[in-house]
């Protein structure tokens, strides 16, 4: 599937929406156990270096200051932990102490803390915190802690949340592009449904998992709308259907007795049964071309639909046709492209192109130009351009259903089913009917698709 | 025309009696002789029991379907012509019955004279002229091999397409093809072209084959089509 496409759903929207709200309060959570976790190791630190300073002060107070060196310089002899101790006299000399690099007492913070950067070993420049007490008798003590340890805890919490950051990303992503497929697979199946119903095949419904979820909804609400529909349709078409079929057994005994009349009748008789018969005809064509339209509209003939050379069948109807236009005086170019092929039904297709060029033929006065031609690709394109009257804008939908004529048109024959047949051999072709302004005159572009089984 | 058109044997195998009746009064006034059967398994024993040179099948028969009858019948080794009538206009169902085995179709409701031109039309079919490589009436005649036709001697100028309704034409001499035969054998177009656009045709082809000359040989039957003949 098109990630592209798949990236523009709304169910990878929301999904990126819902890992962006993810994130943020993952990021909330974690900058509070970081602010917490430090904000106690600190106070930790704090503590431990204040009872240093505690205990070493009261061995200073209790026993002097030798013991107190003695004390400290043992600490200090200690392997590294961390600790760092100062003791200076009232001349500020050094008396003993691991702190090298001493650079002033003064307090960095309100609380009295001292920060500086002290050397841990291997040359490693640390940042660390310390407490100067003033001891009696001009005596200074400096305790500190090396801020390694925290250091590089808080570098590890860092290293923690960018990783649980980018796998929540990651896995939310992935996880939205997940959702989406699935969400776009439903979607997809219930569109190309409605575009099966789209081309004729009525019965077709949106397909539901049965999970009752709001898609299965959806498509159960549209499955609805899609049979009360259908029921319309069909209903339509079995009337229009009746009524054709019905009328047709007394019709064609009206025919079948007027016939036995003209055997028998003569002078203006005669003359009045042929014409009765000839109107008899245009009657029966009428219901013939409905149940024509019908059957196309029905979709049924995609089953018998065959590989066809469209060429040769829209060559045929421009032969057929020339000589009427020669006969009017009007010009007729044909250009149609050899070898164009498709996959339809060839009585269909032929009456499509004939009406085209039959309505041409009616429509463009004499000294006109007519020009048809046929174009392969996807879709085939057949195009008859005329220069009749055209049709107005407005009107341009309506004469593609039936019985739409225009009153321009009353005077021709005609009984305004030619483009609405043309229409549903169009749309039975999975293509369409379009009607343009030719400047004067009228274009018409019959499109069909190659394979309309597959579209 | 019953002088230039030979009689022919005919069973019409219908349910409905009335039109059955209608078709067998009209082919007999046309000189035929008619055979009627009722439903098909007396129609198929009709046509195993005698020689036709056409039959008349309707499509939907009780006791047989119409279709089955014609393949039973082809089965059988029985090429007699078959022409299917039948309610049914689909556009599929045309194709259906001339690949059962049918020869010529026609829906329902037809006029008479398109049923009588067309069963004529089938009786030939058998006839040796079919494969003749020259047509001749009267002083017109067409080479069907070098693809050139002349009057009197004078050579035609004809397109392809003249050509072949004058083949067409000729080929049934005496007999008349209506505008819907011509449409299917000339142009294999079955459909309904609204303008008369045939007539076009025969006009010209008229101006190229009859004009300059006393006796036409191409003629309008009124109410059902063309024919070529030596007598109007």
């Amino acid at each position: 599937m098109d990630l592209r496409r798949l990236a523009g759903t709304t169910a990878f929207r929301q999904s990126l929406i819902y890992v962006g709200l993810l994130l943020a309060s993952l990021g909330l959570a974690l900058g509070g156990v970081k602010v917490v976790a430090e904000r106690s190791i600190e106070t930790e630190t704090e503590s431990a270096i204040l009872a240093e300073i505690d205990g070493l002060r009261s061995i200073y107070e209790q026993r002097g200051i030798a013991a107190l060196v003695e004390d400290v310089e043992r600490r200090a002899e200690q392997p590294y932990r961390g600790s760092v101790y100062l003791v200076l006299d009232a001349t500020g000399q050094k008396l003993v102490g691991n702190l090298t690099g001493w650079a002033g007492t003064e307090p960095t913070s309100d609380e009295g803390w001292i920060y500086f950067v002290v050397e841990a070993p291997g040359d490693v420049k640390v940042d660390a915190q310390a407490r100067a007490f003033a001891l009696g008798g001009g005596f200074l003590l400096v305790v500190g802690r090396a801020l390694a340890a925290q250091e590089s805890f808080e570098r590890a919490l860092n290293r923690g949340l960018i990783i649980a950051f980018v796998g929540a990303l990651v896995v939310g992503i992935a996880g939205g592009l997940l959702l989406a497929r699935e969400t776009e697979r439903r979607i997809e199946a219930m569109n190309l449904a409605i575009d099966r119903v789209r081309g004729g095949s009525l019965e077709v419904r949106l397909p539901q998992r049965g999970a009752g979820d709001e898609l299965d909804r959806l498509a159960g609400r549209i499955n609805q709308l899609l049979a009360e529909s259908e029921a319309l349709i069909r209903g339509m078409r079995q009337v229009t259907d009746d009524v054709a079929h019905d009328l047709r057994t007394p019709l064609t005994r009206i025919q079948t007795r007027l016939e036995e009349a003209l055997d028998e009748a003569s002078g203006e008789a005669r003359n009045i049964i042929e014409e009765a018969l000839d109107d008899l005809d245009r009657l029966l064509r009428l219901f013939r071309t409905v149940l024509l339209i019908n059957t196309a509209e029905s979709g049924a003939p995609k089953q018998t639909f065959g590989s066809l050379d469209v060429s040769a069948i829209a060559g045929d109807a421009c032969d057929l046709y020339e000589a009427v236009f020669e006969d009017q005086d009007v010009a007729f170019d044909n250009r149609v492209a050899p070898g164009v092929s498709l996959h339809g039904n060839r009585a269909l297709l032929a009456q499509a192109f004939a009406n085209l060029l039959d309505n041409a033929a009616k429509f463009t006065p004499e000294g006109g130009r007519v020009t048809a031609s046929l174009h392969g690709g996807d879709p085939i394109v057949f195009t008859v351009t005329d220069t009749g009257p055209g049709i107005p804008a407005d009107r341009r939908n309506d004469v593609k259903r039936r019985f739409t004529r225009l009153d321009s048109a009353r005077e021709t024959p005609g009984h305004g089913l030619g483009l609405a047949l043309v229409n549903a051999v169009a749309r039975l072709h999975g293509g369409e009917l379009q009607l343009d302004d030719a400047q004067p005159g009228l274009i018409a572009r019959l499109e069909l698709a190659m394979d309309p089984i597959r579209r | 025309m019953a002088d230039t058109t030979a009689t022919m044997r005919i069973l019409i195998i219908e349910d409905d009696r009335r039109t059955a009746e209608h078709v067998i009064k009209g082919l007999n006034e046309a000189g035929h002789v008619v055979d009627h059967a009722l439903d098909g398994v007396t129609g198929l024993n009709l046509a195993g029991a005698s020689t036709y040179d056409a039959l008349v099948v309707d499509r939907m028969l009780p006791g047989k379907d119409g279709l089955a009858l014609i393949e039973l019948l082809r089965a059988a080794g029985n090429q007699t012509p078959v022409l299917v009538l039948s309610a049914l206009a689909d556009v599929g169902h045309r194709v259906e019955g001339l690949k059962a085995g049918a020869d010529d179709y026609l829906v329902k409701p037809y006029a008479f004279s398109e049923l009588l031109a067309r069963i004529e039309a089938l009786g030939r079919r058998r006839d040796p002229e079919v494969v003749a490589t020259k047509l001749q009436v009267h002083d017109l005649v067409l080479d069907r091999l070098a693809r050139t036709a002349g009057r009197a001697g004078k050579p035609l100028t004809l397109q392809p397409r003249e050509f072949k309704l004058l083949e067409c034409l000729m080929q049934h001499e005496g007999q008349v093809l209506t505008r819907t035969m011509l449409l299917e054998k000339v142009w294999d177009c079955q459909f309904d072209p609204h303008t008369n656009v045939v007539d076009v045709h025969i006009a010209r082809l008229r101006q190229k084959v009859d004009r300059g000359f006393d006796r036409p040989l191409i003629h309008t039957v009124r109410g059902s089509g063309y024919r070529v003949s030596v007598d109007p």
